[in-house]
């Protein structure tokens, strides 16, 4: 069984193993999940080259990097990137998009769906496009 | 019970028989029967004191001697004690590479011991199981004393267990412990169940209220913190080799 806690706009704020340790602040709620821990954490993932939660560094001119998620069971994800949504089709669960690197930035990915995936854990990824050229 | 048994006599009293036996029990019982009580050289047969091992060159081992904490030891029933360092003369090693054991060794008319060193653990007559070496072939390698206590670090009073965290949040945990504790770990791991590579957080980045790099954890006599950087790459874990603005953190605490 997994807990889930919820901010106070019902997004998922984290998820653990047990609550007896957690006194919620104002608005907070939490849910409890039959899924194992290891198996609700698996329910939306983003990684980059095979690694997820480690933000990843590029520079300008790099090509272009893609982003794997994962979401087993759905057929779509929307994916939220710097707060704009984008639609990911799925195959098997799996599937992938790209970002790109022409100009110094800094990606924010996460669910677009927050009360239904929790951006935390590997359901969060940064992404930083480094100025100048990879040394 | 009573403590001796024996009393005193006076000068011209004949020692009876009753006050031998008090005091030959008091002796080696301390007043106890010999039913309920080793007797004294049982009970010390194998006591030991400020007994340590340590490397000397070349190939040679030594038992510190300190004035203050003098190794002392109990051999086949006589009580000894060093007076200086006991070194194991030299040239004692030879063929392949083995472990050794270590002895310390009495000899009659002296009351200190001296060492030995033997492939066999076997203890024999006058000689005593103090230690181990690795010979590997041409040098002494590990020395291990057998009577150097062994620090185990206990299980923690508090285990959070694995949690999901990102960049921008208090978490907070009621430890439940009723102090503040005294020794608190935060963990970081990219894998849900804590089966990749774990680092210690000690520190984190954020840029609100400006770029710096933080501690983020405190606590109290309920609470332990932790409140992630924003903003930044290194929002959960700032690592030579990684950073991480997501990730799960565990949390351990003693007492």
């Amino acid at each position: 069984m997994t807990y889930i806690i919820y901010n106070s706009d019902h997004t998922i704020k984290t998820f653990m193993d047990y609550i007896a340790d957690v006194p919620l602040a104002p608005g907070e709620t939490f849910a409890l999940t039959g899924q194992a821990f290891e198996e609700y954490a698996a329910r939306f993932v983003l990684s980059c080259k095979g690694t997820s939660c480690n933000t990843v560094y590029a520079h300008v001119g790099d090509p272009a990097l893609e982003i794997d998620v994962s979401a087993p069971g759905q057929e779509t994800v929307a994916v939220n990137v710097n707060g704009e949504p984008q639609t990911v089709p799925l195959t098997d669960g799996q599937g992938s998009f790209t970002l790109a690197t022409d100009t110094p930035c800094t990606y924010l990915i996460g669910p677009a769906d927050r009360q239904t995936f929790c951006a935390a854990g590997s359901g969060a990824l940064l992404v930083v496009i480094l100025s100048g050229e990879n040394p | 019970m009573t403590y001796p048994l024996s009393t005193e006599v006076t000068a011209g009293q004949p020692t009876a028989a009753d006050q031998y036996n008090n005091l030959r029990k008091d002796a080696l019982t301390l007043g106890n029967e010999a039913a309920d009580s080793l007797n004294m050289s049982q009970f010390l047969n194998r006591h030991f004191e400020f007994l340590d091992i340590q490397y000397l060159a070349t190939n040679r081992l030594r038992v510190p001697y300190s004035n203050a904490q003098p190794p002392t030891l109990m051999i086949n029933g006589y009580l000894l004690q060093a007076a200086a360092n006991v070194d194991l003369p030299a040239n004692q090693f030879s063929g392949p590479a083995a472990t050794w054991y270590i002895f310390a060794v009495r000899s009659a008319g002296s009351t200190t011991f001296t060492l030995m060193v033997n492939t066999s653990a076997a203890e024999a007559t006058d000689q005593r199981l103090i230690g181990e070496c690795t010979w590997n072939g041409s040098s002494v390698t590990v020395v291990k004393c057998y009577f150097t206590p062994i620090v185990v670090i206990p299980v923690a009073d508090y285990d959070s267990g694995w949690f999901a965290v990102t960049g921008g949040t208090l978490y907070t945990k009621a430890h439940a412990m009723g102090q503040v504790p005294r020794m608190v770990f935060l963990y970081w791991c990219n894998v849900a169940n804590g089966a990749g590579d774990t680092y210690l957080v000690t520190v984190v980045n954020t840029t609100s209220p400006s770029t710096n790099t933080v501690s983020p954890m405190y606590f109290d006599g309920t609470n332990i913190n932790i409140k992630t950087g924003a903003g930044s790459g290194n929002s959960t874990l700032m690592a030579v080799t990684v950073q991480s603005a997501s990730g799960y953190y565990r949390v351990l605490a003693w007492k």
